[in-house]
């Protein structure tokens, strides 16, 4: 009786392999130490392996395609917002920093703000080691700097932005339109994919009490069960991976992926309070805040004006139809030269304290004036050339700002204006050509006129995470 | 890096008017989809801003095997935990819940859950 149910189960099993059985489905082979989550999301791996391939290269593709500046001019470089800055650890480590403590104390939906507490990698203040040098204490000094440990150099900072379906970066303002994607994204599974799900939801529910989430099939010791089991998963897991990779496919082409990067040009407030304090060896202590707006040309705001007043395939009286039916064209429309250009508003106070540094045996003192320092500066970056061509583009970089160091005469009302064209000459590889114009030269090193001309090469070194 | 990743559980075959329920635990890092099928018909459907972070209730009357399917996509870059509860409360009988947890998922990432009930 045994012998005839054995076979009756493997003919069944066997059957239902042939009849569903596809290109994608013949390639799932699960391990008998397998539970169907491990076999289904190792194949969904070796899938993912094939989406990450493909997405690593169209990241890396686009991210050669863009011509990220002068490296001089970080402020638009990339306009990563702060706020998310602050939580990414990449960010903060390639700046040197342990981030010890992370708070968000949001006060409302429309003001999401952050404290953080961090701690700085240090070394000896260089204006002290050079004293010391002069002194001769070379010795004092090194023995200083073995001293300094991550300890020495503590910032507390508070963020504050402001949020909306207009102002900010977050996605969490642009769910509804994220969310009207995933509809169209989810197209029905097919008639094979749900008989696939009837199959084996048939077969699990029947048998709840011995098949659970992390049973593995070797665990099933009835040989026929676990053969039909394995053959039911096996099938199903197949035709779930191909679905899931077909709407991974789809939601990018209606847009999704583009919809993020258009947030991530969403014009932003932030204002930022900082208080680094340092040990008396690693430097004074510095209070910081700073001001700033920024945006990006093309972004949701003006995805959603086109979307609402100047698309074709708009929907009268429905704005979230309109947007989601309109977002692919607009990704793909060429922007316009306004819709090219980044932009940084900031200003900047900082206070450095008064710096005194004292040793008894040998004796020695260096001291320094407390500085106030106060900055206003307007960045914008454009990329000229043809959106969407294969290769990156020429960028222009303008950048003007205006210094004001109190207690140093010579240092107030200091004006720098820096323009910088880089132009690709191979992959990774840029030419940049500068003019940097001071009021006051002195200032920028061994130049004496107002105004001086750089040429370079800046290598982009793009790592994947 | 997009990545994908599927989750599945299966409840005891249950009588009819039992009620199946279920809850993405997390409000925000996400944008969700789900359906339910009865054999191999859509019965029911639902948006983003109808289950992110709400308790989902559906009675299942007509006899037949229930797939619950649900997509969720990451959309911050910072990753985050999604947590899934399916529940089903047999007629007359107590209340089973199987859990199923998605890790650090960002922006891009696609999870499906699906849960398996039998109503005989």
């Amino acid at each position: 009786m045994t012998a005839v149910r054995i076979t009756i189960s493997i003919l069944v099993a066997s059957a239902a392999l042939w009849v569903h059985s596809s290109p994608a489905t013949a390639q799932v082979q699960c391990n008998p130490s397998d539970s169907y989550f491990t076999c289904s999301n190792r194949f969904a791996n070796d899938v993912k392996n094939t989406l990450v391939d493909d997405t690593a290269a169209t990241a890396t593709e686009a991210v050669a395609a863009m011509n990220t500046g002068d490296n001089e001019e970080s402020t638009t470089n990339d306009f990563l917002p702060l706020l998310r800055l602050l939580v990414n650890d990449n960010g903060a480590e390639d700046e040197g920093q342990k981030i010890g403590f992370e708070w968000a104390p949001h006060f409302s939906k429309t003001l999401p703000s952050k404290l953080t507490l961090s701690l700085q990698d240090s070394s000896l203040y260089a204006p002290l080691e050079k004293a010391l040098d002069d002194a001769g204490l070379d010795d004092q000094g090194e023995m200083l700097g073995k001293q300094i440990d991550a300890g020495d150099d503590i910032t507390l900072a508070f963020t504050i932005s402001k949020a909306s379906e207009k102002y900010g970066r977050d996605p969490e303002q642009q769910k509804r339109l994220l969310g009207a994607l995933l509809g169209p994204a989810d197209e029905d599974a097919s008639v094979g994919l749900k008989e696939a799900r009837k199959n084996l939801g048939t077969f699990s529910t029947k048998h709840a009490d011995l098949i659970k989430q992390n049973t593995r099939f070797q665990d099933i010791a009835d040989a026929a069960l676990r053969a039909e089991y394995l053959a039911l998963a096996q099938t199903q897991i197949g035709l779930e991976a191909e679905n899931l990779k077909k709407f991974a496919t789809k939601l990018d082409s209606l847009g999704f992926n583009g919809l993020l990067d258009l947030i991530d040009n969403q014009p932003q407030f932030t204002f930022a309070l900082e208080f680094e304090s340092r040990d008396e060896s690693v430097g004074p202590d510095e209070g910081k805040a700073t001001l700033a707006y920024e945006f990006g040309g093309r972004n949701v705001n003006t995805f959603r004006h086109y979307a609402h007043h100047d698309c074709a395939d708009r929907v009268e009286g429905d704005e979230l139809a309109s947007e989601v039916a309109c977002l692919t064209k607009y990704l793909s429309i060429t922007e316009t030269v306004a819709e090219s250009f980044r932009v940084k508003i900031a200003a900047e106070y900082s206070k450095i304290q008064r710096f005194e540094f004292a040793l008894s045996d040998p004796v020695f003192s260096h001291a320094e004036k407390p500085v106030e320092h106060l900055s206003f500066s307007v960045a914008a970056s454009r990329q000229i050339g043809k959106t969407g061509s294969s290769g990156p583009r020429p960028r222009f970089d303008l950048k003007a700002s205006y210094e004001d160091l109190s207690d140093d005469l010579v240092r107030q009302d200091r004006g720098i204006a820096t323009a910088t064209f880089s132009y690709p000459v191979s992959a990774g590889f840029f030419l940049t050509l500068g003019a940097v114009y001071a009021t006051k030269p002195e200032f920028r090193g061994e130049v004496d006129d107002e105004i001086s001309a750089r040429l370079g090469l800046t290598y982009k070194l793009i790592t994947e995470k | 890096m997009a990545t994908i990743e599927m989750q599945q559980v299966a409840f005891n075959v249950a009588k009819p008017n039992s009620v199946l329920k279920f809850e993405i635990k997390q409000k925000t890092g996400f944008v969700a989809t789900a359906k339910l099928d009865m054999d191999i018909d859509t019965v029911a459907k639902w948006k983003s801003e109808e289950i992110a972070g709400k308790v989902v209730e559906e009675t299942l009357v007509p006899v037949g095997l229930y797939t619950l399917e649900i997509k969720i996509v990451g959309i911050n870059k910072a990753p985050i935990d999604i947590d899934v509860d399916v529940t089903l409360v047999p007629s007359g009988k107590a209340a089973q819940v199987q859990p199923m947890n998605f890790k650090k998922k960002k922006g891009g990432d696609i999870c499906q859950a699906i849960a398996f009930v039998s109503i005989a």
